[in-house]
């Protein structure tokens, strides 16, 4: 039994050697927050993910990703029994603004958390991104 | 059962056990990231300790599971996949109970499922495993024992 715990120390204290050099290639991890999403990242998921722009209504009228919903905080009663209806279980979310410089994706992402069991993620550097890829 | 049977069924148990860890720590260590975002998921732990967590488990599963594979500190390798399995079971049974919708992370993004009953009867089942590998080599270690107790004090 000894030998065996004597082992398992050994092996957990081997895995940190890699972790840390694991660290150090996925900085990112540890700046930007485990719930961001780069655009490739996102559009590689499955199922495919609802996209949900938290932008205000005129932005979203003058283009948006394609098939994304829009659920801002100005509109949140109005909008949200329309988003809660095209989520389909199991699938995630992905909330974009305009740009890294928004907060309001953040904001509608941590509501939608507390109302939504499903995984709800923010893109990554927001409209700007998905026109820049 | 003959001995050769057991053997190979031995074999066949750690190459199963080991090989299931090998391969998911190898799809988690590749890439972290959606990894890390499953992992807060759960909402056990988030933020650093989740992407801590992310970086950190994939290299453990990949170490135990070759421990098991190759039989090289096979012992402590069942004590880690099996104190990993109760992690999971219990992780899993508690966004069970929260209704939490995850789809595990533990394969990597390549095969979600959010079934609860497949990700805690496929946990089960490897626990089982462990438990029947780490017995044999009980059982080995005991039968060593006695065969030395055993024998004449000059050949001890």
């Amino acid at each position: 039994m000894t030998r065996a715990f004597r082992e398992a120390i050994f092996l957990a204290l081997l895995a940190i050697v890699p972790a840390v050099g694991a660290g150090f290639f996925h900085r990112d991890l540890f700046r930007s927050p485990a719930d961001e999403l780069s655009v490739a990242r996102a559009v590689a998921m499955r199922p495919p993910v609802l996209w949900i722009d938290a932008r205000s209504a005129d932005d979203f009228a003058g283009s948006h990703i394609p098939d994304a919903i829009l659920l801002n905080e100005d509109n949140w009663e109005e909008l949200l029994p329309g988003v809660l209806q095209a989520w389909k279980p199991g699938q995630s979310a992905v909330v974009y603004c305009s740009s890294v410089r928004c907060n309001s994706s953040r904001e509608v992402a941590r509501r939608l958390r507390e109302i939504a069991p499903e995984r709800v993620y923010v893109l990554k550097g927001g409209w700007e991104s998905w026109r820049a890829r | 059962m003959g001995k050769l049977a057991r053997k190979v069924i031995l074999i066949l148990l750690r190459g199963v056990l080991g090989g299931v860890f090998i391969y998911a720590g190898a799809m988690k260590a590749l890439d972290p990231g959606p990894f890390a975002a499953e992992v807060e998921n759960y909402r056990l732990v988030s933020g650093i300790v989740a992407a801590g967590f992310a970086l950190y488990l994939p290299w453990l599963e990949i170490f135990a599971g070759l421990a098991v594979l190759t039989t090289v500190a096979a012992r402590g390798g069942l004590v880690v996949l099996a104190m990993l399995l109760v992690v999971f079971i219990g992780a899993l049974s508690s966004a069970w109970m929260r209704g939490l919708n995850i789809s595990c992370g533990c394969l990597g993004t390549h095969f979600q499922t959010s079934s609860y009953a497949l990700l805690l009867g496929r946990d089960w089942v490897l626990l089982v495993i462990a438990g029947i590998l780490s017995a044999s080599y009980f059982v080995g270690s005991q039968r060593q024992d006695d065969a030395v107790n055993s024998a004449p004090p000059w050949k001890r």
